[in-house]
């Protein structure tokens, strides 16, 4: 009988993250490092860490791991593992090496699923130029799976969370809902069709839109995972002094995931992100409910949003576009710091 | 957006001009139920969407929920989208009671609807009884924020508490400073009884502190408790 991974977890993805308030509070007790060669710390609410080893080379870290989002062992693999490495491609930088992250139920599980599991992340860290060079895998009752990431970046060439300019324009890379989709696939309302999109833009690596936005000059970017769009982009408006306006309405989605949203599948997650960054936002009135919930949906593997130049913006999107990012788009822009810190428009 | 167990009322909504609903609030005999009990979020959304697209205007239902997640989500829902409910601490669930007659109301202008005409309606047969200055259980500081939000958005309700009981800390809302102590007096003065347990204030040592409310003995008390059609305690 084929493994369903699905029948071993409630919650899946990105959207079984800690809310972001109890990591925060979490967060603020902790002592503070000092080494001065630590460039990005949680201080911005970055993607990864950064640490400089000399002028010319910093070491990008991060992890990730979640509970299965697929039924299909070698899809969560693949998965996984473009999720982990996303958070380097976030910072600009080249993921170089990686570990394995694995928990499994030995007892439950046939052991083919876990070499299926890992033959799917091996393969994506392989399309990804990325050796994976050990690991470390623990009995649990849900199987988990993830990386520890190491990549390279030039210190002073570092994308952060906190350099939005007034007068920048966002683009991102890939269409929302897959935290919706996969929520509506568990119930067994989604169309299988969108559910296999949805697969593959988890899958899809954020490598070559990093590599474009790195030679298009970008300063400030973030990959939107288990926080939603508007849970992200607020983190990055902070953390860039900035107010940031977002029209849903240029928002690429997913299939008919705003379907799932008007029958009602909203994942406890958008609820989570909803309460998160709703003091910060400010809604138009002319945005419907859906809309509003989309920007809240956790997103597994998301795309990366980016701020640029407005005159670069048009240059940068038809390139993102022609090089497998077809959905990329053009969301939003960047002011001054008035009032809210994240506008969510409908035009 | 910051109520959890009661939904902001339709003159409320239609100010906020996100959701151009009215709600009513009709409690029939042959209520319909629908029972999320067991169901894994989002589940008891899908379904409470479905009841509300289906229930004819101006019909209540209930929904049963079981755990405080969905709850909260549930009631995050139905405030978002303009509706209005009550909710009851069952053993082991709650009952929250939905009013689905929304009367979409297109142009017309908003100042009709934000007379206070609309606030002024009668006093409902509802009693609630603040028993504590914080809502739910967990943080402390986040249950003052839900009990103010609470108090505050009580006002707004176009269907008024009958009474509204204070006791053991619950006095400490009708202290002058109080973050609620202006909508407890407000809740007077539109014929809510407001009613502190006098034990109480003696107990804590707040007498001639209060500025808000009368006090009362324990048999006001019981007697408004028991009189109560339904008690809300947030």
């Amino acid at each position: 009988m084929k493994t369903d991974l699905l029948k071993f977890t409630d919650s899946g993805g990105c959207s079984a993250k800690l809310s972001p308030q109890q990591l925060q509070e979490v967060l603020k007790g902790l002592p503070v490092a000092t080494d001065k060669n630590i460039i990005v710390d949680i201080d911005t609410h970055d993607d990864a860490g950064v640490y400089k080893i000399n002028d010319d080379l910093a070491l990008v870290l991060t992890t990730d791991f979640f509970p299965p989002v697929c039924s299909d062992p070698y899809d969560f693999g693949q998965i996984a593992v473009a999720n982990s490495l996303s958070d380097v491609y976030a910072m600009g930088g080249r993921p170089v090496v990686a570990l394995n992250i694995m928990m499994f139920p030995s007892d439950k599980l046939p052991m083919e699923a876990y070499s299926d599991i890992l033959r799917g992340g091996y393969e994506k860290a392989a399309e990804a130029g990325v050796s994976i060079i050990g690991g470390h895998t623990i009995e649990d009752s849900i199987p988990k799976y993830g990386l520890a990431v190491t990549g390279f970046v030039k210190p002073d060439s570092i994308i952060t969370n906190a350099a939005l300019k007034p007068g920048d324009a966002l683009i991102l890379t890939k269409p929302l809902g897959t935290g919706t989709i996969l929520s509506a696939s568990r119930l067994g309302m989604a169309d299988p069709q969108d559910l296999s999109l949805a697969i593959s833009y988890m899958k899809q690596l954020n490598d070559k839109a990093s590599a474009i936005m790195f030679d298009a000059g970008v300063k400030s970017a973030t990959d939107i995972t288990g926080f939603g769009l508007a849970g992200h982009t607020l983190k990055m408006a902070r953390a860039s002094g900035v107010s940031v306006s977002i029209d849903m309405h240029s928002v690429p989605v997913i299939g008919k995931v705003l379907e799932y949203t008007e029958s009602g599948c909203i994942p406890g997650a958008s609820f989570r992100n909803l309460s998160y960054a709703e003091p910060d936002t400010e809604f138009d009135s002319e945005l419907g409910y859906n809309h509003k919930m989309l920007a809240f949906d956790a997103q597994t593997s998301g795309g990366l949003l980016m701020g640029v130049t407005s005159g670069k913006a048009s240059g940068l999107l038809r390139k993102l576009q022609s090089s497998g990012h077809k959905g990329a788009a053009i969301i939003g822009y960047v002011s001054e710091l008035t009032g809210k810190y994240l506008y969510l428009n409908y035009c | 957006m910051t109520s959890l167990l009661i939904g902001k009322a339709g003159l409320l909504l239609i100010c906020s001009n996100n959701y151009q609903y009215l709600c009513n609030f009709n409690r029939h005999e042959s209520m319909k139920t629908v029972d999320t009990r067991g169901m894994q979020c989002p589940r008891p959304i899908i379904e409470t969407k479905r009841a509300l697209k289906e229930a004819d205007n101006g019909e209540s239902f209930d929904v049963l929920i079981d755990n405080e997640t969905s709850l909260r989500n549930v009631c995050k829902f139905l405030d978002d989208n303009g509706c209005s409910y009550q909710s009851q601490k069952k053993t082991g669930y709650w009952r929250l009671t939905v009013s689905s007659g929304m009367e979409i109301i297109i142009d017309r202008p908003e100042d009709e609807y934000c007379s206070t005409e609309v606030a002024r309606a009668p006093a409902g047969n509802y009693v609630v009884a603040l028993t504590s200055d914080v809502m739910g259980h967990g943080d402390d500081e986040l249950g003052k924020k839900l009990m103010s939000s609470f108090v505050n958005l009580l006002t707004e309700l176009d269907n008024l508490p009958a009474a509204v009981l204070c006791y053991n800390a619950g006095v400490r809302l009708a202290l002058q400073g109080s973050p609620v102590a202006e909508s407890l007096a407000e809740l007077e003065k539109r014929g809510v009884e407001v009613i502190l347990c006098g034990t109480c204030i003696d107990f804590y040592g707040l007498k001639g502190l209060t500025v808000a409310g009368r006090t009362g003995d324990m048999y006001l008390i019981a007697g408004k408790l028991t009189e109560a059609s339904s008690v809300i305690r947030p």
